[in-house]
């Protein structure tokens, strides 16, 4: 039975041809393929060509660092993180460049997390320790730890994030690679990724659109999202924008805003952190959802002035969110149509479109994750996600995007993102209050 | 009034040499020996300290003992010369202060005498007699003369602050012994290197240990989620958002102050919890809180035993009781005695305890020397012979021998200790000539209700049968 299925379903796509293929997987071939595959490939090429041929200028800039020896202010803002601490400042003291000044903030812990902060500052671990009694989110906590870093330059960290040894040396390069550089995004991998299926798609996920995506963005000069869990600022430039302003989402507002000014938003993969992605679907689609809420709200909303025609306009800016806002909300739109198309319109033949569905896309991720893998210090240990590869046309092409729709509904429509309890409540009404 | 060279002679109608001074100049203390009691001026209050300090000071009994009133016209003295005093009069009448002076009186007679070269047991001797024939508590008073902050005024007489931790060791060693009964009254913290109470609490900077800091408000700015420190705030009379430059009108609904923040003037780092020092004001030892030494400060009062040990004076007795084969030492006894208070609240059980005291005359004191150790070695023999195996012996303050017998009421021990004292008194009678010595028994049952003070205090009165 299965040897007649598979016979009629090659004879059935030989005898339609490709422009049946064609005209059924245009979304794939005209949109997706090209951007996520064809366009990172190429990208990618470049990329590493290019960073072949600046390796006298990258040693250049690596000396010019290590003579200076500037202070980097490390911040870690966080609230009940403190059984991550530990791990966290532990990988700190292991770093290759070792004139770190390490910040920890502890917004309004109900936990243990003021004792065991407190512990490893008396014992040195900790070079300042701030605590907010009364929480008052994420932004302003790490503000708190902006107000008293005094390095040259801060390295904002997630509190459950660990690093290599040479990540705090490596983010920093690219300041002195070029003097515009205003920010720096650094590569986040999935440290608990082989815990459950959840973990591992998202450890793929993670290597795909953080390490492939923003390498690709980077080089294309439209990066507009320095990852909260791993980025690096210029201090001068950071306190000139008043540091973060209300989230969620405030790691790509801070971002655009540096944008805005004229700088640099670039991208290292070496500079490698390694963080916990939820273990349970439950609280993965709430994280989800609050990330694609702030898509609404800062893109469309608070930044909405980089896609009018004034006399600000900058088209990389421009580029960089338009590219954002159309492979997501657009194309997500879009997507909906597009499937309501095909059931409509082949009904009877979707025996044969799901598994080509499958197989297209199956080799699609086969063929980005290869790359991963190619370019990852770590390939030995990813390519056990590979068995997972599969579920990725589900994960992402479905899960996600499901997850997507109803976030952009809910923050168009209802400004759900104002009554997140992650940001406590009397930010919040402000926020609303004066449409941030 | 006669004037006499020691101060001056006050009438009495009972005929007793009580000396009134009011020139505290060049003052012979012996010559307080020859005196019943004195009364001292409190119009010069430092030479009335100052005569009292040195009368109180004295090893030797006939002084220290002496009642002593303040003569004070408003009534009001200090701490120090009240507790050093037997109380303020107002007039010289006798009869203001007799009553106190006779009770001192009958008691110091109740005194065996005693002598030791032992400088520990003197002054715990000197303690018990004092506070015994005062029928007063051994007392704290505050004073930021006194090294902790607190003095025992008669025990600051031979301790400085050299050897507090002597004098503390010393007041321990009595309560332990239950000579005396603890009753809180405060806690003090004290430098563990000169135990001085006088310390000055500080904050430091954890950096440089500096004490010159400075706080503020850290101030949280709702809408642009700015944190800084007030002073970045204000701007005139107002507190302007150094980011957003938006005026913060309302705390709970623009802003709110979540925490504090200190910098250090001398290093300038920033930081939450400063480190707490308390430095020694004495010595200049600086301390974390928790290394400070914590002590309990106590009153004291006499227990039956301490009454006892006060009566009879105190000798090197753990050693006598040590020697006597068969019999455990105090400390034991008691802990014994409280185990088997616990077992009778398990059990339901009754047992009992029991004492035979040799009480001689105070005016016999120890002349009966080496016949009193032979008969009281014979006695001990005796006793050990006559109850069972499973009764539990000591002997006490060279005259009393306590018993427990478990699972036996107090009618079967007040029987044999009955025919035991009929014994004893036989043998004292052929072994001593001129014995005076009277043989006082007393049981009592141990019940689920009895702490073992209750029943040492019960079996060490001055009551039983004789």
């Amino acid at each position: 039975m299965i040897y007649n299925f598979w016979d009629e379903f090659f004879w059935y796509w030989y005898s339609e041809g490709f422009l049946k293929v064609f005209n059924i997987f245009w979304y794939f071939f005209l949109l997706e393929a090209p951007r996520f595959l064809l366009m990172d490939f190429v990208i990618l090429v470049l990329y590493f060509r290019n960073r072949s041929s600046r390796k006298d200028e990258y040693e250049r800039a690596r000396r010019e660092f290590i003579l200076e020896n500037p202070l980097v202010s490390v911040i870690a803002p966080g609230k009940n993180e403190g059984k991550h601490i530990y791990k966290l400042v532990n990988s700190l003291n292991e770093q290759s460049y070792r004139n770190i000044q390490i910040v920890i903030v502890d917004d309004g812990s109900d936990d243990d997390t003021y004792l065991i902060c407190k512990s490893l500052y008396d014992n040195g671990y900790i070079d300042v320790f701030l605590r907010n009694d009364d929480r008052g989110g994420k932004a302003s906590a790490a503000n708190l730890a902006l107000r008293y870093a005094t390095g040259k330059f801060i390295v904002h960290l997630d509190a459950d994030s660990s690093f290599d040894s040479s990540a705090i040396e490596n983010i920093i390069i690219p300041f002195y690679m070029n003097k515009n550089v205003g920010a720096v995004g650094g590569n986040i991998k999935v440290r608990n990724a082989g815990k459950n299926i959840c973990t591992s798609l998202q450890s793929i996920e993670y290597l795909q659109t953080i390490s492939i995506g923003r390498m690709v963005t980077s080089y294309l000069g439209i990066y507009k999202i320095i990852s909260g869990a791993f980025g690096a600022f210029r201090k001068d430039i950071i306190d000139r924008i008043g540091g973060w302003d209300i989230g969620p989402g405030l790691d790509g507002d801070i971002t655009v805003k540096i944008r805005k000014l004229g700088y640099d938003i670039t991208f290292e993969h070496t500079a490698i952190g390694l963080t916990n992605v939820p273990e349970k679907w439950r609280i993965l689609s709430k994280q989800r959802l609050r990330w694609n809420k702030s898509l609404v709200r800062f893109r469309l909303r608070k930044h909405k002035d980089v896609f009018a025609p004034t006399a600000n306009f900058n088209f990389s800016n421009f580029f960089a969110l338009f590219e954002n806002v159309f492979f997501n909300l657009i194309l997500d739109v879009i997507w909906f149509f597009y499937i309501i198309s095909i059931i409509v319109n082949n009904v009877e033949f979707l025996a044969f479109i799901i598994p080509l569905k499958l197989i297209l896309y199956g080799t699609a991720s086969f063929l980005q994750y290869s790359v991963v893998l190619i370019i990852s210090e770590r390939w030995k240990h990813e390519i056990k996600n590979i068995v997972f590869i599969p579920l990725m046309m589900i994960y992402n092409g479905y899960y996600m995007r499901v997850i997507r729709t109803m976030a952009y509904v809910k923050e168009i429509f209802f400004y759900s993102s104002y009554k997140d309890p992650w940001n406590p409540q009397k930010s919040s009404i402000k926020a609303r209050e004066f449409g941030l | 009034m006669a004037n006499d060279k020691f101060g001056k002679k006050v009438q009495t109608q009972s005929g007793k040499d009580i000396y009134f001074i009011s020139n505290f100049v060049d003052i012979d203390i012996k010559k307080v020996v020859i005196s019943d009691a004195v009364i001292l001026d409190y119009s010069d209050n430092k030479g009335c300290l100052n005569l009292l300090n040195q009368i109180r000071a004295s090893f030797l009994e006939s002084i220290y003992l002496v009642p002593v009133f303040i003569l004070s016209i408003n009534d009001e003295i200090d701490s120090f010369t009240k507790a050093l005093s037997d109380g303020t009069i107002q007039s010289l009448q006798e009869e203001t202060f007799s009553g106190i002076l006779n009770s001192i009186e009958q008691r110091i007679k109740q005194l065996r005498i005693t002598e030791t070269q032992d400088q520990g047991l003197r002054i715990q001797n000197k303690i018990l007699r004092y506070y015994y024939t005062r029928s007063n508590r051994l007392k704290p008073v505050t004073s930021s003369l006194a090294h902790t902050g607190y003095s025992f005024p008669l025990l600051a007489l031979h301790f400085n602050k050299e050897n507090t931790d002597a004098e503390f060791k010393l007041l321990d060693n009595l309560a332990d012994k239950e000579y005396f009964r603890i009753r809180y009254e405060d806690i003090v913290h004290l430098c563990n290197n000169c135990y001085s109470g006088f310390l000055n609490y500080r904050e430091l900077c954890p950096k440089c240990e500096s004490s010159d800091l400075y706080t503020e408000n850290l101030i949280h700015h709702f809408v642009c989620a700015h944190v800084a420190p007030e002073s970045d705030f204000i701007n005139g009379d107002q507190m302007i958002c150094p980011k957003c430059n938006r005026l913060l009108r309302h705390i709970g609904v623009d802003y709110d102050k979540p925490s504090l923040i200190y910098t250090c003037n001398n290093c300038g780092h920033h930081f939450q919890d400063s480190v707490m020092q308390a430095q020694c004001m004495h010595c200049g030892t600086g301390h974390n809180i928790d290394s400070l030494l914590e002590r309990k400060i106590y009153n004291y009062e006499l227990t039956a035993l301490g009454e006892e040990a006060a009566i009879n004076g105190l000798v090197p007795s753990e050693k006598q009781e040590a020697e006597l084969d068969g019999y455990i030492g105090f400390s034991t006894f008691n802990i014994f005695l409280k185990y088997e208070i616990e077992r009778i609240k398990n059990s339901g059980k009754t047992s009992s305890v029991g004492s035979l005291r040799l009480l001689t005359p105070a005016a016999m004191g120890n002349s009966l020397g080496v016949k009193y150790t032979t008969v009281v070695t014979e006695v001990s023999e005796f006793i050990k012979n006559a109850t069972l195996a499973t009764d539990i012996l000591t002997f006490i303050n060279n005259n009393t021998f306590l018993i427990i017998s478990p699972d036996n009421d107090k009618f079967r021990v007040e029987s044999l200790l009955n025919n035991i004292r009929h014994s004893v008194q036989k043998l004292i009678d052929s072994n001593i000539d001129e014995a005076n010595i009277v043989v006082k028994i007393k049981a009592e049952n141990i019940t689920s209700s009895n702490t073992h003070n209750d029943l040492l205090n019960s079996l060490l009165t001055n009551n039983g049968a004789e």
